[in-house]
């Protein structure tokens, strides 16, 4: 007996394969059981080339289902590749911003020290001193306070403007004051050579006594001990400034690289998930075409049941006509 | 009245009604495929422009980074230099008028700028992010039409399934009336 995938040999045996020749009427005037046997084999034929192309196709969707597994798999394996990089440059950007920021702290600092070592040695309150210093302290802390103070993140921002623009009113002074002091020292410098010799002498004829030499004499000396403290203080705030400044810089360049690394990790993992989503599309078509030629087969083997069926009766209706003559 | 084209018999034209929607929901689904696979095209597309503005912003703020940071360490290496120059113990370049504290004070503004550079990079950053959301959204609409037009193609499916479902049971019931029509003549 003939096997053939997928079909039960029930099938086969209600086609009449087996024992044809024997089963077939001896009066057949009109060739009908010569032809139900053709139409038989045919039926298996075509039953047979489903089969195959069944099996072909199965055997094709496996490969390819098996092949884009493994991409799958691949893509996800980029994906936490580029899940983890992005992790690492998250934590890196956050310690440079952090270090960025303590940096810049210490800066403010070092400038508002720095702008009050400058009064004290000037020994007043000259103005761009005085800016210098209520825009250290303003950018400082302005913001921070007004912020504790219950005000609008607006107005906290106003502060740190107000400190900028107190520190660019500082320096513009100072530049616009170099070139005037350029300008005066020329004259300046032919008047006080002459005018400083009288004025000294006179001055230390008049000054004698013992008492009071010595008390200036003091006091001269302390306060030259202040205004040497306060130069050192001075100089070391900025110093301090400057090296802040520096690491400020440098934290801010490798805050940016880890930042950027941070955002092409986040690219590759967007690709790898485009990637991983367009397999998944192919998968659902291969899969949803596997089911229809599934599908289209169970179709098929039903109409292939029912013509045999129907070709059965036929052969019946044959007999009988062949019975009656 | 007959369509034009359709057999005049009943079975026949059974027949021929669900060849007909058979024909046509083939159209459909090969219709939706399509469409189908040129919205995967799409979000596939939208989802690499998002990833190409992604890559657009780690550019820009790279970029900002190192001439804002670079103004910063420029401004700090001149503002030491500067302050080492004239370190001594009396103050003199502490005074408001000396040379050393303009050109310290000058340092200082020159690092001053480094932040409006950084913020004008951070901008060219952030239009770069907000293409890539939009690039995102429209990628997300792509794949929510693929989808919408995926079940439209099942239900197609369905329809033609029925039809050939209505075809056979014709075709069987048609057979049948014959076979009983000869079994009458017999």
């Amino acid at each position: 007996m003939t096997v053939i995938a997928g079909y039960a040999p029930s099938h086969v045996t209600r086609l009449g394969l087996e024992g044809d020749s024997q089963q077939l009427p001896t009066q057949d005037p009109l060739g009908l059981a010569a032809r139900t046997c053709e139409l038989a084999d045919c039926l298996t034929e075509l039953m047979r080339l489903e089969s195959m192309q069944r099996t072909a196709q199965l055997h094709q969707s496996e490969g390819q289902v098996q092949c884009q597994r493994l991409q799958t798999q691949q893509a996800l394996q980029r994906m936490q590749q580029a899940m983890a990089k992005a992790h690492q440059a998250a934590q890196s950007k956050g310690w440079w911003s952090n270090l960025a920021g303590i940096a810049g702290t210490v800066a403010k600092v070092a400038a508002a020290v720095a702008a009050v070592a400058s009064i004290v040695v000037t020994g007043g309150l000259s103005a761009p001193a005085v800016l210098a210093l209520a825009g250290a302290l303003v950018s400082l802390g302005g913001k921070p306070l007004l912020k504790e103070l219950g005000a609008s993140d607006s107005l906290a921002d106003c502060a740190t403007y107000a400190g900028c623009a107190c520190s660019l009113a500082s320096g513009g002074l100072l530049l616009a004051g170099a070139g005037a002091s350029a300008a005066a020292t020329s004259g300046a410098a032919a008047g006080a050579a002459g005018a400083g010799s009288a004025g000294a002498s006179a001055g230390a004829a008049g000054v004698g006594t013992v008492g009071a030499a010595a008390g200036a004499s003091a006091g001269a000396g302390a306060g030259s001990a202040t205004l040497s403290a306060a130069a050192t203080v001075g100089t070391a705030a900025r110093l301090g400034e400057a090296g802040a400044t520096v690491t400020e810089g440098a934290a801010t360049i490798q805050q940016g690289r880890a930042a950027s690394r941070e955002l092409g990790a986040s690219a590759d993992y967007t690709e790898d998930k485009a990637e991983q989503r367009r397999i998944q599309d192919s998968l659902r078509r291969i899969l949803s075409t596997l089911r229809d030629a599934e599908g289209s087969f169970r179709r098929v083997q039903e109409h292939l049941e029912e013509a045999a069926d129907t070709l059965g009766d036929t052969r019946a209706n044959c007999a009988g006509f062949g019975g009656e003559r | 009245m007959t369509p034009v084209g359709a057999p005049a018999g009943g079975a026949q034209l059974a027949q021929w009604i669900c060849a007909t929607i058979r024909e046509s929901t083939e159209a459909v689904d090969h219709q939706c495929a399509e469409m189908e696979r040129q919205a995967s095209k799409d979000a596939l597309a939208s989802a690499l422009d998002e990833a190409s503005h992604l890559r657009d912003q780690a550019d820009a703020m790279q970029t900002a980074a190192w001439i804002s940071g670079g103004i910063s360490v420029a401004s700090g290496a001149v503002m030491g230099a500067i302050a080492m120059q004239g370190a001594g113990p009396n103050g003199q370049q502490l005074q408001s008028d000396s040379s050393q504290t303009r050109q310290f004070e000058a340092a200082r503004q020159l690092g001053a700028t480094a932040q409006p550079v950084s913020q004008l990079g951070e901008a060219s950053g952030m239009r770069s992010a907000a293409a890539s959301r939009e690039d995102r959204a429209l990628g997300d609409a792509a794949q929510r039409e693929s989808q919408q037009w995926m079940e439209q193609r099942q239900q197609a499916k369905r329809t033609q399934d029925n039809a050939m479902t209505d075809l056979k049971d014709i075709t069987r019931l048609a057979h049948e009336a014959m076979i009983a029509s000869i079994g009458r003549r017999g």
